[in-house]
């Protein structure tokens, strides 16, 4: 751990009528794909904006392998951004679109174009080669956008939302290119999403945006299993939060007390959170009891059910007023309750999470 | 957001019968006032002058392309051509820092208000604005008032007004929205997100500029120069008001043509100027595209 970061980000900031990055720090190690997770509007593209050069920050610091790089232009920065919109060169052909980085480092003609036929087999695009922009599909220009920043062996690559606006088949065949090419070539890579799927199945760290501050950075696993608050469970698919009325540390679980029921949950990473706990579950893991099985939750009146392909989502309504989305597998066998109609639910062995309550706006 | 490929690229499907239904008025009135009257003129160059008459009638004779470049209407054809070419150069060359300025700077709304302004000198007729310039370049016009007064000249400069100075400045006031218009549109057809692309891959201002901009902006100057030259080679006005003794332009030279009732070799003329300057648009068409220019914009 000696050797610098490829990417630092120092305290930066960054200010148009409202902040929109607040005093974000973080660290991409060399040679590992980090992915920042974060909604719409969180702040994300700015980042990577930054980083490339093509946004100056409010205040605050950049740094690649350890050198402050703040100041200087997106060309002459060590890293190659994959934007949003890709900006290919309407008025080039593909090769002519992967070859120009090439080009303007002066590299000699024979040598750009083995490099960009080599790139061109890495993508799978050979024979598109004289291929003008406008005649490529969605997936295809995405893929030449990769071939003309990967072409340049940049040692930092950004992708901003890389796999965004594709069907789920190039998705995914986008994704193991990208992986297979990080493996690969060893770059280090830092892409931005709001796609929970692409950040767990891609990176090794995971930073958590919201409307410009970091909510917590680990491990695919740990954001999954482990989310630092409510902000973040939601995030990443518990989408059944409760709000206890009290919680009591116990030795071993803790319980919590919803709509007059004791809940055993388990025991809170963080202690004495501002804004209290909340309970958080994954949706799919409830079920509803059956009528001689020990609840761990009841009664709740049904409000609605929708069919969603694989499951049923069921909307419910607590004694206490407090409203409960859960999901039953529609190939279950277990009949979809009619609305109005009181059930109680289990979600035994599973225990809730106790976590932060983070969900008002700060 | 992906362009559509334009419709020249749909394979030369040609028009479905609806689509031919629905482009019929518009080509109705293309053939109606458009190819019509040009392929009247072509005719009629071919006929001969009748004196009995004073009329044209139909015996076929090349006398009047014969005549073209007789009583010195050669130098007219070369000179009206030469001074659009002059005006069309320097229009273009005032109208891409403009067109810049609206195109890249500023958002749609103001490219819209930007572009409305340069258009006002056309609020008023020609002629004012040709007169206008009297007043401006005369021997008590406004700039020779001023050089005076600061002392600079003693006697008012007399090359500022009839001459071929004047009827450039003229024109180049009169035809400079012409080039803007389509600069404009080469302009607002560059995504912000291409530029910001060459300088990830490592290009600095003037590569971005030659890599980049120009080419992307490359057929929207050629429609600009093509669109001034052609107004310029059509003018009379600016020539007669500010030119000097004995100037004359290829639309005076039909007018004087006509007045002696000579009317085979008018049409010839006329249909000479028009055969050049389609040449011209559509070789400049096939190499550079300029039709692309007017597909929709996203603004
Ligand atoms: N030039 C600007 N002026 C003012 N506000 C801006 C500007 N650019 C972005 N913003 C605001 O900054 C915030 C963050 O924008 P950003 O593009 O970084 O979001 P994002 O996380 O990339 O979102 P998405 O997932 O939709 O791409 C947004 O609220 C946006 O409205
Ligand atoms: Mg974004």
């Amino acid at each position: 751990m000696s050797s610098p970061a490829a990417i630092a980000l120092d305290h930066v900031t960054k200010v148009y009528d409202k902040p929109v990055v607040s005093d974000i720090s973080l660290e991409v190690p060399e040679g590992s794909f980090v992915t920042v997770l974060g909604p719409s509007g969180s702040g994300k593209s700015t980042i990577l904006q930054i980083i490339g050069g093509f946004l100056q920050p409010t205040a605050g610091r950049i740094l690649f392998a350890g050198t402050d790089m703040t100041a200087l232009p997106p060309n002459k920065r060590p890293c190659n951004t994959i934007f949003q919109d890709l900006g290919l060169f309407p008025h080039m052909t593909v090769a002519e679109n992967v070859a120009y980085g090439l080009k303007v480092r002066g590299v000699d003609p024979a040598t750009r174009r083995k490099c960009t036929a080599e790139m061109l087999a890495i993508v799978a695009l050979e024979g598109y080669e004289r291929r003008p922009i406008h005649q490529l599909s969605g997936g295809q220009r995405q893929r030449v956008a990769l071939a003309r920043a990967l072409v340049l062996d940049p040692a930092v690559l950004l992708l901003d939302e890389p796999l965004t606006g594709l069907d789920e088949r190039l998705r995914q065949q986008l994704r193991g290119e990208i992986s297979r090419l990080h493996r690969r070539l060893g770059a280090t890579i830092l892409a931005v999403t709001h796609n929970q799927d692409e950040a767990l199945s891609l990176s090794d760290r995971i930073i958590v945006l919201r409307a410009g501050r970091i909510e917590q950075i680990g491990t695919p696993r740990e954001i999954f299993e482990r989310p630092a608050n409510a902000f973040v469970a939601r995030f990443v698919g518990f989408d059944a939060i409760l709000k206890p009325e009290c919680v009591d540390s116990g030795i071993a679980d803790w319980h919590a007390r919803v709509a007059g029921r004791d809940i055993r949950c388990e025991p809170p990473v963080s202690r004495d959170p501002a804004n209290g706990y909340v309970l958080v579950l994954r949706p799919e893991r409830i079920r509803i009891a059956h009528p001689k099985e020990r609840s761990d939750l009841g009664p709740l009146t049904v409000i609605s059910t929708a069919y969603k392909g694989r499951d049923v989502e069921v909307e419910s309504r607590l004694v206490d007023g407090q409203a409960l989305k859960f999901l039953i597998s529609a190939d279950s066998g277990v009949a979809v309750p009619a609305s109005g109609s009181s059930i109680e639910i289990v979600w035994e062995p599973i225990k809730p999470l106790l976590l932060p309550d983070a969900l008002v706006e700060p | 957001m992906p362009r559509e490929p334009g419709p020249d690229e749909s394979a030369g499907a040609g028009l479905r019968p609806a689509g031919f239904l629905l482009a019929l008025p518009s080509l109705a009135v293309f053939v109606g006032v458009g190819f019509i009257p040009l392929a009247l003129i072509a005719t009629w160059s071919f006929w001969s002058f009748d004196p009995d008459t004073y009329w044209i009638k139909p015996a076929w004779s090349f006398a009047s392309y014969a005549a073209l470049l007789d009583n010195g209407r050669a130098t007219v054809f070369l000179r009206t051509a030469g001074l659009a070419a002059l005006t069309a150069t320097a229009s273009t060359l005032l109208a891409v820092p403009a067109a810049a300025v609206v195109g890249l700077l500023s958002g749609p709304r103001r490219a819209a208000l930007l572009l409305a302004l340069f258009t006002i000198p056309f609020f008023t007729s020609g002629l004012v604005r040709a007169f206008a310039w009297r007043l401006v370049l005369g021997r008590q016009g406004v700039i020779n008032n001023a050089l005076m007064s600061l002392g600079i000249v003693e006697t008012p400069v007399e090359w500022l007004l009839f001459s071929d100075f004047a009827v450039l400045m003229g024109m180049v006031a009169a035809y400079l929205p012409f080039a803007i218009v389509p600069i404009v549109l080469a302009f607002a057809r560059i995504e912000h997100s291409v530029i910001r692309a060459s300088q990830d891959l490592g290009a600095g201002f003037w590569t971005v500029l030659a890599t980049i901009v120009l080419p992307l902006v490359l057929p929207g100057i050629v429609a600009g120069f093509l669109f001034v030259f052609v107004a310029a080679v059509g003018t009379s006005m600016e020539v007669q008001l500010l030119g000097g003794a004995g100037a004359s332009s290829i639309s005076i030279m039909i007018d004087d043509v006509l007045r002696v009732v000579n009317f085979p070799l008018a049409f010839a003329i006329a249909t000479v100027v028009v055969t050049v300057l389609t040449v011209l648009i559509i070789i400049a068409n096939r190499a550079l595209r300029l039709s692309r220019l007017f597909e929709s914009l996203g603004i």
